[in-house]
């Protein structure tokens, strides 16, 4: 073979196997495909808050049956409790509706029959993972990271700070009736507090 | 003939899922954890391997030295010598899937022990500290512990594994509600105890009037302490750490840290022994993920715990 023939296909080989070795894709390319494949923690929390929370108002204790039974009976009460570990906080997805007696620039304070303790509705600072954990009907095991499942926690939170809470504290008067589902957060080996802090997430003045 | 038939394979089957392998040896357990050079990792690694050979299996700890190429060779080594089981702390909640994938293509079940992978079913189980909730409440004794307000400086684990980043989110989603509580520095120290010395000590020459330290790790509060006290500052400034180790739980007894959170190493480390053991014996259904609670540890409960868990 000659040398000029030689030099041609070794140059083709190489020019194939660098073509096939060697791929240029954009950068923005990359970052939008990774992008597409990330978790909208938002969708998921505004999907919660909006759809799957109305569906199962089952999973909501009464609160003057959880304050009654967190007296007689802790174990039962506790029992319908939820966490997405087993320790000492556990979380409850309550509802009641009672007569607002107080506003603070923390909290709206509620006085709801049945229930010996005050009722505070957090109105400023919403923390915590009770909005998510309260209803149980967020669980670990459907996330790929617990990164994913605390960023709902977050967006969650966020949402009722910018959409239940902005249209009830320009409402909300002493007096009023207010009826509200959110999240509580209790201590398993500690007695009930004096006040029952609520994460509000739906709120409805009477 | 028959009936010794019957019984010989019996034997076989109950050695393939018991806790000896088909040639009547204990089945092998590798244990590979992301560091030795924190003590955390080496008690959650040694409680792996103690609580693996009183469930009758041989173990051998490999340590990764948070290299995840040298991580990938412990896999290659422990599919290779036909390990049985793989109890893992990762080194990269991303890096490390492939690893794990492998194992498991091998037939080789695997265990995460503390740090997390960014896989649903990769791993058989994954057994967490519950880091976000845990640096909630480290959050709020955190803003009460600095009265709500002043400058302060978070030094960060290792960016890319997952407790990092939920620690620092947990924390956040509590002290970012304070207007008047600043973060004048954000730095990572890859939860490494000189690291973090020196990052605080660079850190101090830019901002001398901080009031709080959160470390995402202990090791990272014990740097910081020995920066701040370099300096002449420490006792006047609130440092946190995370972990629950044994020199962080003894600085708190000493009015130096103001608190740490309490994870449970031995109880992690059992749990995914555990979970071996019961893989060769045949359950199939173990929960993905399963957070383990950390408990916040301060002067006001020092009492009741010792270096990595609660006194009994």
């Amino acid at each position: 073979m000659s040398k000029p023939i030689r030099y041609v296909l070794v140059a083709a080989a190489i020019a194939l196997v660098g073509y096939n070795s060697i791929y240029f894709r954009k950068l923005s390319d990359v970052r939008n495909a990774e992008k597409a494949l990330d978790f909208d923690a938002k969708a998921y929390a505004l999907r919660f808050l909006d759809t799957t929370l109305p569906a199962h108002p089952d999973k909501a204790i009464a609160l003057p049956l959880l304050a009654q039974t967190l007296t007689a009976d802790p174990a039962k009460a506790f029992s319908w409790s939820h966490a997405q570990n087993n320790g000492n906080n556990r979380f409850f997805l309550v509802k009641g509706s009672g007569k607002l007696t107080a506003i603070d620039s923390e909290y709206a304070y509620l006085a709801v029959e049945g229930v010996p303790q005050k009722v505070a509705l957090a109105t400023r600072y919403i923390i915590g993972t009770a909005a998510r954990d309260g209803s149980g009907l967020i669980s670990v095991n459907e996330f790929t990271t617990t990164m994913d499942m605390n960023t709902v926690s977050e967006e969650l939170n966020r949402l009722i700070r910018s959409r239940v809470l902005p249209p009830f504290k320009a409402a909300a008067k002493p007096g009023e009736t207010v009826q509200f589902t959110g999240g509580l957060e209790l201590q398993q080996n500690a007695a009930a507090p004096d006040t029952l802090e609520v994460t509000p997430m739906i709120l409805k003045i009477q | 003939m028959k009936k010794l038939t019957i019984a010989l394979v019996s034997m076989i089957l109950l050695a393939g899922c018991g806790t000896r392998d088909g040639n009547g040896q204990p089945k092998k357990i590798a244990i590979v954890v992301s560091t030795l050079n924190n003590p955390w990792f080496v008690f959650l690694a040694q409680t792996a391997a103690a609580k693996a050979k009183a469930l009758g299996y041989e173990s051998k700890i490999f340590d990764s030295q948070n290299n995840t190429a040298l991580e990938s060779d412990h896999f290659e080594n422990a599919i290779a010598s036909g390990y049985n089981a793989i109890l893992f702390n990762p080194t990269d909640a991303k890096g490390s899937v492939i690893n794990v994938k492998k194992a498991k293509d091998a037939g080789i079940p695997v265990f995460c022990m503390d740090r997390e992978i960014d896989s649903r079913d990769a791993a058989t189980s994954q057994i967490l500290s519950d880091s976000y909730s845990g640096c909630i409440d480290l959050g709020k004794l955190f803003v009460k512990a600095l009265n709500k307000k002043g400058n302060y400086v978070e030094l960060l684990g290792i960016v890319s594994d997952d407790n990092t980043w939920n620690r620092s989110k947990g924390f956040h989603s509590v002290v970012d509600n304070y207007p008047h509580l600043k973060m004048v520095a954000q730095q990572s120290a890859d939860f490494d105890r000189n690291k973090a010395m020196e990052v605080m000590e660079s850190i101090l020459q830019a901002h001398p009037d901080i009031d709080g330290v959160f470390a995402g790790n202990d090791a990272m509060a014990m740097g910081a302490w020995q920066a701040l006290t370099a300096a002449g500052l420490a006792g006047k400034i609130k440092v946190i750490g995370f972990d629950g180790a044994e020199d962080a739980i003894n600085s708190i007894k000493e009015g130096k840290l103001t608190a740490t959170a309490m994870q449970f190493p031995k109880t992690i480390a059992e749990l995914a022994a555990t979970d071996a053991d019961e893989y060769f014996k045949g359950k199939r259904d173990f929960p993905h993920k399963l957070p383990i609670p950390v408990d916040v540890v301060s002067a006001t409960n020092i009492d009741k715990y010792t270096a990595y868990g609660k006194k009994n």
